[in-house]
């Protein structure tokens, strides 16, 4: 008790210098405030921040990077709050390094590209993309809210993952600023670039313990201008892997649901399976060859109008919220394509209680597992089991921020990886500042 | 029983159209083109009689350019027996569409005709009355059900405060509303096999009607861009706000 009030008080003296340094609105310590900047989309940890600050410029991190340094005070950096592993939420009186106020963006004719600071918000970047009469192809139901830098250091992948690749795929350059107050320029300006490895790989998926990502360039993408989708009916996903490996080209997105899902969503099916194929060209006519060859195979498969893909996308764009709702334990699991359908029929023989819901990017080997009823976690743990079976990741897209710590560590197939990792963010962050506890439990 | 379905090519109601360059008309080119909602809505209602047994045939007709036979043909797959492709490259205003109607109507002499009650693109809400009036018959707009006796159509509407039932004499003209059924998925090898159906032609120069634009279309705008809103994060903020900046309150 005494040394965390001695604690307090050494930590209001602190946050009085940090505070004298900053304008007034950048700086707060106001509950509220504490608890919405303190915390990201996962509630499983309490939110428990010292203070949040607003940088609004290079030479304002510089100056808190400094202060952090000086004092040994911790910061974790927040975008959009809208990370699934804790990864943003400040739990042990760490400062909370906003990026609202780095909301700057500017488009670059000549190259089709946005520059944009750390806070810029996803939608915005995608609406200034749109309005060139180009296409940013980062897609899933929270870029209203996540930041271009949290997408980045998340490196973010959603439906269009199949034709697009992750968020690293549209990153021509970072701005980093490490805690030494070292500003790092990793631009490619040149297509082909070999002077070594690529050292913006060190920050995608960084979830904010390598450096700031101060600012971005992204390239853009022409718009497809011819759209369909089908919905095929199945119990057998080998058909669908069939369609996939036909038409991988011209294939932009493979969602799926099975039949308890559907359930939830309260629409009949005697399938085990509906999946949603998108199909993207700039030529018509390459699109309806690859439709007449899939008519062509003895499928239960249907054109959807966009009233049906508007419902089928709502729908699907729901479930994560109803079964979040209903309390489910969320596994984002990616195994290998070709073990996929094993993967899943295992899941099913397990699920004697009926209450695992999968859903997920078919196209990537990606599943969305939600498990209902399971206080034990047991089933969660048998699945886990399984899925180092199959050389699969714990996390497909959603990052391991404070939540998956120990998860990650009972995967050795990750073990070495986490050592390199270590080893790297000593060199660059020795008193690790820039996010504790997240990757490692310590 | 023949069943005589009029659908409309309209732009994809996902597509946010826009105004052309001079403002004169909106700009479809390169836009995604669809059977009307409304329509499809008729169409589904029209196969659904006809596979409870209540009707032998679902004829579908259109208006327009060559194009339309897109819609036609997603018609057919879904079920239609038969399209009509009412051929004119200029497009028609409804009271024109509603003349055409009328003839192919004395050439089919359907017991029924359902059709969607208004276009999504021109929100005319117009063709199926005229063409009711024009032929004489009943007419019976937005239906929420459909149920047919023999002789007679049985029409439930939603009107404000309630529901109200008519009944009209066969033949009759029934427009269709948004909660009459939920269209079903056209199957794609259905599609495919649909683009291979014949299709009727009929000129609309040898049909005899006098066609006349009797509205002019003067200029298309978009509407006024809307600042973006804020969240407020408590009621002192939004008073603060409606107080300090949009001065709204004292
Ligand atoms: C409804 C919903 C659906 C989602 N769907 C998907 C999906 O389909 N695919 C997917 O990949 N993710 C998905 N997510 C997760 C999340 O939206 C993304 O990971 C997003 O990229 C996070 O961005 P953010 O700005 O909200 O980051 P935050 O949550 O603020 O931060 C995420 C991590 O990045 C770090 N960080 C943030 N900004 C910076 C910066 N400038 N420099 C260094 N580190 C930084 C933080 O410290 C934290 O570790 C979803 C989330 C929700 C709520
Ligand atoms: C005629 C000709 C044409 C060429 N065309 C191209 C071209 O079109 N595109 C292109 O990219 N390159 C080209 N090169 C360059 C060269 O062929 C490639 O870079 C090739 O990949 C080098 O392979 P190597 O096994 O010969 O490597 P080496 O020459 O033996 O070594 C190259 C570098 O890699 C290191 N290295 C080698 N093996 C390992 C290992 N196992 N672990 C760690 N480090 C290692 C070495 O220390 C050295 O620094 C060309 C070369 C020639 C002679």
């Amino acid at each position: 008790m005494l040394t965390e009030n001695i604690w307090c008080l050494k930590m209001t003296k602190e946050l009085n210098d940090i505070a004298a340094h900053f304008n007034k609105d950048q700086f707060t310590t106001d509950k509220a405030k504490l608890e919405k900047y303190g915390c990201d989309w996962y509630k499983g940890i309490t939110p428990n921040a010292a203070a949040i600050i607003f940088p609004e410029t290079e030479k304002d991190v510089l100056k808190l990077f400094k202060l952090c340094n000086q004092h040994g005070i911790r910061l974790v950096i927040s975008g959009g709050r809208t990370g699934l592993s804790g990864g943003a939420t400040a739990s042990h009186q760490e400062i909370v390094l906003s990026t609202e106020r780095l909301n700057k963006v500017h488009w670059v004719d000549n190259s089709n590209q946005i520059i944009c600071q750390a806070g810029v918000v996803t939608d915005i970047a995608k609406a200034l993309a749109s309005s060139k009469n180009r296409l940013l192809p980062i897609e899933f139901s929270s870029t209203s809210a996540s930041t271009i830098g949290g997408n980045i250091a998340t490196n973010a992948a959603g439906a269009k993952f199949i034709k697009y690749g992750a968020t690293k795929k549209h990153v021509v350059g970072l701005k980093i600023i490490m805690v030494d107050g070292t500003i790092l320029n990793l631009t490619n300006r040149n297509e082909k670039d070999a002077t070594g490895p690529d050292l913006m790989e060190l920050f995608f998926g960084s979830e904010g313990v390598m450096g700031l990502i101060f600012e971005a360039t992204l390239r853009t993408y022409e718009l497809p201008e011819f759209r369909e989708s089908i919905l095929v009916k199945t119990n057998d996903l080998s058909e669908i892997h069939s369609v996939i490996n036909e038409e991988r080209n011209l294939i932009s997105a493979v969602e799926f649901m099975d039949d308890n899902c559907l359930q939830l969503l309260e629409k009949e099916s005697d399938y085990q399976y509906e999946v949603l194929i998108e199909f993207e060209s700039s030529n018509q006519d390459v699109v309806d060859q690859a439709l007449e060859r899939i008519a062509a195979k003895d499928f239960d498969v249907s054109l959807l109008n966009a009233r049906q893909l508007n419902e089928f996308w709502s729908a699907r764009e729901n479930l994560p919220v109803i079964l979040a709702d209903e309390g489910a334990n969320k596994l984002d699991l990616c195994v290998p394509l070709n073990k996929i359908d094993l993967f899943l029929k295992k899941i099913r023989d397990y699920d004697t209680k009926n209450s695992i819901y999968n859903f997920g990017h078919l196209g990537d080997g990606n599943v969305h597992v939600n498990i209902l009823l399971d206080e034990s976690g047991a089933l969660a743990e048998q699945i886990y089991l399984l899925l180092q079976d199959f050389d699969g990741s714990p996390s497909a897209e959603h990052g391991i921020g404070k939540r998956k710590t120990k998860l990650l560590k009972k995967f050795t197939n990750y073990r070495d990886k986490l050592n390199l990792l270590k080893q790297l963010k000593n060199s660059v962050d020795p008193t690790n500042i820039l996010g504790p506890k997240v990757f490692f439990e310590d | 029983m023949k069943i005589l379905v009029p659908i409309k090519r309209v732009n994809d109601y996902n597509v946010k159209v826009r105004p052309n360059q001079s403002n004169t008309d909106v700009d479809l080119s390169n836009v995604k083109m669809a059977v009307n909602p409304f329509c499809e809505i008729a169409i589904e209602e029209a196969i659904r009689i006809k596979e409870s047994g209540n009707a032998d045939e679902v004829v579908v007709v259109t208006v327009g350019d060559e194009k339309h036979q897109e819609q036609l043909r997603t018609a057919l797959a879904l079920g239609a027996d038969r399209a009509i492709h009412v051929k004119t490259e200029n497009p028609l205003q409804p009271l024109d569409v509603a003349k055409v109607l009328v003839k192919v109507f004395e050439k089919e002499l359907p017991e029924l005709v359902l059709m969607g009650k208004q276009g999504i693109d021109g929100d005319h809400n117009q063709t199926g009355q005229m063409l009711a009036a024009m032929l004489g018959l009943p007419q019976a707009t937005f239906a929420s059900k459909v149920e047919l006796q023999s002789g007679i159509v049985e029409v439930t509407r939603e009107i404000d405060g309630g529901l109200e039932t008519l009944k009209a004499e066969l033949p009759a003209i029934v427009t269709t509303d948004l909660r009459l059924n939920e269209p079903r998925y056209a199957s794609l090898p259905n599609i495919m096999k649909a683009k291979r159906k014949p299709i009727d032609e009929l000129d609309l120069g040898a049909l005899a009607v006098s066609l006349e634009n009797r509205v002019e279309l003067v200029a298309v705008e978009s509407p006024a861009e809307r600042q973006e809103g804020v969240k407020v994060e408590s009621v002192d903020e939004l008073v603060d706000k409606l107080k300090n900046e949009a001065k709204v309150i004292e």
